[in-house]
């Protein structure tokens, strides 16, 4: 029973029809980062300013209130996790702009995670997601490490406790309201995809630009006082060269908006170590180097938001420096010597440190003058926001 | 567009879809109209020689011949083709099913979900399919992993067997092309670090080094593809089994003693653990790329 040449060609005629039904599964680039006005179908509440420009919003999951609203309860419920006991809000606490203060975060099966949980701070615009990754580059993407990533456990999901957590969820009668209306026309619901789509949609509404310095920017001359000016001077100035990656409206270089002809995706390497001469940051806390496998990208990290930095001790990817005095020391020191232990080196000398950390010399007054500015990129209206908190 | 084609349409657009998919077609053009063979390839994992079963106590791993027991075992198979006496390659087309789509299929090893400790699931070892033609061949190739396009496309909505959690690999933008978990007897002790304790020691294979966007379609280009290419002769088309031997993997490595970075190897360039299984699976450890020495792991049964 040889195929006839009709019914091979008849054949080609379906996969083409299929083809022309299903072009993104045929060219295998389904467009994401596409600025369109579908994007913002229906009205959202970005919480950012006139003058700021919009972060990019990927077209398969366009933003709006009814997806941000599940969002948020599916942030604060610990149903989403492998063993019923993690919330993301369990390292993201609102009041300490969503970090959780400490050094490293705690898995829902209580292992470490080498690295400190992130404020999720205008994470809309973060040019790349994480503490130093060049490869993830959106919301969506991002949130499927802490919630199915096994190095380290963080929610712990699971294929075997997966249907188990998705059952406990479409159990609360305010999801199977909400799936519905957050997904119209779909034919099922409490799929990963949508908790994703809903996740990235409420993470990308914690928008903060509401500190004293935004009211400064925006003509209220007497909210910042004398000391913040100073040490507003202080950080724009090319002494101590802080804007050069913590600069613009976000305080980070990683930062994208829909204004931007390109968009820069950088990391950093600022001296914290230096492991024997040879230039080595710890495992598994290398940078980009994790990623690239680049010996250049040793001990490279994503410049984060200075946004609320007051609230978000300890800092840098390890939680190693203890409050905001110590890392305006570190950087004036121009990097971390290590004098002693496993990881003894002098992280100033790091051959692939980035150029703008050459240290600097500064008066103790000239310090509080520093912080005092840092202190007032704090948005108290951000960390009480009612629309960012528990719902539940 | 209609979405139930009537015969009388279709024979009138034939003409034009015809020309217009040129590529699409080409191979009902020149070569002579054969008739499509179907087959099943069976792969049997073992550690030398013992089922590789959730519940067999594994003996003889690794240098010192350490027992374990098995986590989990599962890798992607992409480009199986079969190869004639002449030399010339005809690619399989894989039937679509939940452990195969797209010319993908998933042998999956794990009798019982949760790293072995669940209750019992499928599993998968055979690949099911058809040839276009009734040709002898003499040689089975095939390449661990999955084709970037799909590598890199979104986990979240995948299909199968795309959607399998434990092997999404996000933190690399990808998934794990091959996933060996053993827990061997006496745990893992790290001698840089005393206070370190491991149960478990992994061979994670997968692409890194990649950048790119694939969500507005750049390709992603990974410098390390780290897929290794397995060519087998000897094959007797539908006779022929391929025999994936997991302790050649382990064979060079003291599995109770974590030398560098995670106990085991998860692709990581500094991870010297990685050398030994890079060179069994017939990978290069420092490029990535597909070994001159061959490959020890895979055989015909």
């Amino acid at each position: 029973m040889k195929m006839t040449l009709t019914q091979r060609l008849l054949r080609c005629v379906a996969a083409a029809f299929l083809c022309a039904g299903l072009a993104g599964a045929c060219s295998n680039s389904s467009s994401t980062e596409v600025i369109s006005a579908s994007s913002d179908a229906g009205d959202f509440l970005w919480n950012i300013p006139d003058g700021i420009p919009l972060p990019i919003v990927p077209s398969e999951n366009p933003v709006n209130e009814l997806k941000f609203e599940l969002g948020r309860r599916l942030f604060y419920d610990k149903r989403l996790s492998g063993n019923g006991s993690m919330s993301c809000s369990g390292c993201h606490e609102q009041s300490r702009a969503f970090t959780d203060g400490k050094k490293v975060a705690l898995g829902s099966t209580g292992e470490a995670h080498p690295r400190g949980s992130q404020a999720l701070v205008n994470v809309a615009y973060n040019s790349t997601l994480t503490w130093a990754n060049p490869t993830l580059l959106s919301l969506e993407r991002q949130i499927l490490v802490p919630l199915f990533g096994e190095t380290p456990v963080e929610h712990g999901l699971t294929d075997a406790n997966w249907p188990e957590a998705k059952r406990q969820l479409e159990k609360e009668p305010v999801y199977q309201r909400l799936f519905p209306k957050a997904f119209p026309g779909e034919a099922a619901f409490f799929s990963k995809d949508q908790i994703v789509k809903a996740l990235a949609t409420f993470v990308r509404g914690l928008n903060s630009f509401g500190s004293p310095y935004d009211r400064f920017l925006a003509g209220d001359d007497t909210a910042l006082g004398e000391k913040e000016t100073r040490g507003k001077a202080l950080f724009f100035g090319e002494r101590l060269e802080c804007f050069h990656c913590h600069g613009g409206y976000n305080f980070s270089d990683s930062t994208a908006d829909r204004t931007m002809t390109f968009i820069n995706r950088p990391f950093h390497n600022t001296g914290l170590f230096n492991i024997a001469a040879s230039g080595a940051y710890p495992a598994p806390n290398r940078g980009v180097f994790e990623i690239t496998g680049t010996p250049s990208d040793m001990g490279r990290f994503r410049a984060p938001t200075l946004r609320n930095i007051s609230k978000t001790s300890p800092y840098m990817h390890d939680g190693s420096v203890a409050s905001l005095g110590e890392v305006v020391e570190f950087y004036a020191a121009g990097g971390r010597n290590i004098a002693s232990g496993p990881e003894q080196g002098d992280g100033r000398k790091n051959p692939y440190k980035d150029g703008f950390v050459t240290g600097f010399s500064l008066l103790p007054s000239e310090k509080q003058d520093l912080i005092a500015f840092l202190e007032s990129l704090t948005d108290e209206g951000f960390l009480r926001n009612p629309r960012f908190s528990n719902p539940w | 567009m209609k979405r139930h084609l009537r015969l009388s349409h279709s024979t009138a657009v034939l003409g034009i879809v015809g020309l217009t998919l040129g590529s699409a077609c080409s191979d009902s053009s020149a070569t002579q109209v054969d008739e499509p063979r179907p087959f099943q390839l069976e792969f049997v994992a073992t550690a030398s020689g013992q089922p590789l079963r959730c519940a067999q106590t594994l003996s003889g791993l690794g240098s010192k011949k350490t027992q374990g027991k098995l986590l989990d075992f599962a890798f992607y198979v992409r480009g199986l083709s079969f190869i004639r006496a002449d030399g010339s390659e005809v690619a399989a087309e894989l039937d679509t099913n939940a452990w195969q789509n797209q010319n993908v299929a998933l042998l999956d090893f794990q009798d019982l979900s949760d790293e072995c400790k669940g209750a019992a699931k499928p599993t998968n070892t055979i690949i099911k399919g058809q040839v276009p033609t009734q040709d002898e061949f003499s040689a089975v190739r095939f390449t661990v992993g999955l084709p970037p396009a799909l590598n890199h496309a979104n986990p979240a909505s995948a299909k199968a067997p795309f959607n399998v959690q434990r092997l999404f690999w996000s933190w690399q933008s990808g998934y794990k092309s091959m996933r060996l978990d053993i827990a061997p007897k006496g745990g893992i002790t790290r001698p840089s670090d005393p206070s370190f304790s491991g149960t478990n020691y992994f061979f994670h294979l997968g692409s890194t080094g990649c950048t790119g966007n694939p969500e507005s379609g750049r390709p992603v280009k990974c410098s390390r593809t780290n897929q290794p290419v397995v060519t087998l002769s000897n094959f007797e088309f539908q006779k022929s089994k391929v025999s994936i031997d997991v302790a050649t993997l382990l064979a060079d490595l003291d599995l109770n003693t974590d030398a560098a970075d995670t106990p085991g190897c998860m692709s990581d360039v500094t991870d010297t653990e990685c050398k030994a299984f890079f060179k069994a699976i017939g990978l290069e450890f420092e490029s990535g790329a597909v070994s001159q020495s061959p490959q020890v792991t895979f055989r015909l049964l």
